[in-house]
């Protein structure tokens, strides 16, 4: 897999290169790194708020199967 | 401050210094950046909204509606809401009260979730929209605005007295051919409202943004009302 943090942000934000502005090739390798690391922050952020909340609305499963409901969800 | 970089780093929650190596970059080009972002972190978790909204497909309205007020955050919710149909939405929406509405709308997606707010009845609007007006929750009512179908919309505009918060509100609508629409039913007490806000709360560059967006009417009527100093800031 390529080292380019711009790759890495599309590939885990699940969208093209090309969905970017053209822009982002003028990028330094600094920029690019850390706008890679903001976007990446975003995502663990939004994913720690996700599974804080579904853990809430999972006390209404008996315990022991609140694992597999997590893992059916997705989460 | 580009108003563009602002809203970048809203939507990944950074301070809007950490951007400012995007400062030399086009508003246009700043905005498509900011569309992937909010798409991205959106579609990465929908799978999930998606299997919750099946699961709630298999339990009555009423029951559904006491469940998600009881156990679920708004985040869930209001992503969840997205991914019902209109019809299933529109028949959960008497059930459940104002506040808890208000609570989830910021976390609705304007674009996908429209059928549901163009279907939404203006009595179950107005309250909601006072509620998120009252938050001074500019985003949410931003959003909503985008959302509402045409005839709404000076409904709920007409309830924004507060300049800075007509500014921001705006600002805020993802969808920009709203702008023109808001502007066109603001009253003229709104008008010198919020030109006076624009400059006492220094909010040139979000006015400035918001002007880009309307018809040359309606962008001379803001401008007549402002002062020199704001006219030759706007225009600059």
């Amino acid at each position: 897999m390529s080292n380019d943090p711009i790759d890495a942000m599309c590939h885990r934000g699940r969208f093209a290169r090309s969905d970017l502005p053209a822009f982002v090739d003028e990028l330094t390798p600094d920029e690019a790194t850390r706008l890679a690391e903001l976007f990446h922050r975003a995502v663990d952020r939004r994913k720690d708020e996700l599974e804080e909340s579904i853990d809430e609305g999972l006390t209404l499963v008996p315990r022991p199967l609140r694992g597999p409901v997590k893992k059916i969800l997705g989460v | 401050m580009h108003a563009e970089v602002r809203k970048l780093a809203e939507e990944l929650a950074c301070d809007p210094e950490d951007l400012d190596f995007l400062m030399r970059f086009a508003a246009d080009d700043l905005a498509q950046l900011r569309r992937v972002v909010y798409h991205a972190l959106d579609e990465k978790f929908r799978p999930v909204f998606q299997r919750l909204e099946l699961a709630a497909r298999l339990v009555p309205n009423p029951i559904t509606a006491r469940i998600a007020m009881r156990h679920f955050s708004p985040l869930v919710l209001g992503r969840t809401a997205t991914e019902l149909s209109a019809d299933r939405a529109l028949k959960l929406l008497p059930q459940l009260p104002n506040e808890f509405i208000a609570d989830c709308s910021p976390f609705m997606d304007p674009v996908r979730a429209k059928p549901i707010m163009r279907g939404m009845p203006i009595e179950v609007i107005l309250p909601v929209a006072e509620i998120v007006i009252a938050r001074r929750d500019h985003v949410a009512l931003g959003r909503m605005l985008a959302g509402l179908l045409p005839e709404h919309i000076p409904h709920v505009i007409g309830l924004v007295q507060d300049g800075h918060d007509v500014i921001l509100i705006a600002f805020h609508s993802e969808d920009t051919d709203v702008l023109d629409p808001v502007a066109t039913h603001l009253s003229d007490e709104q008008v010198l409202a919020v030109v006076a806000a624009a400059v006492e709360h220094e909010l040139v560059e979000e006015l400035a943004y918001v002007l880009g967006h309307v018809s040359e009417a309606n962008r001379r009527r803001l401008l007549d009302a402002a002062h020199d100093d704001l006219v030759a800031a706007l225009s600059g």
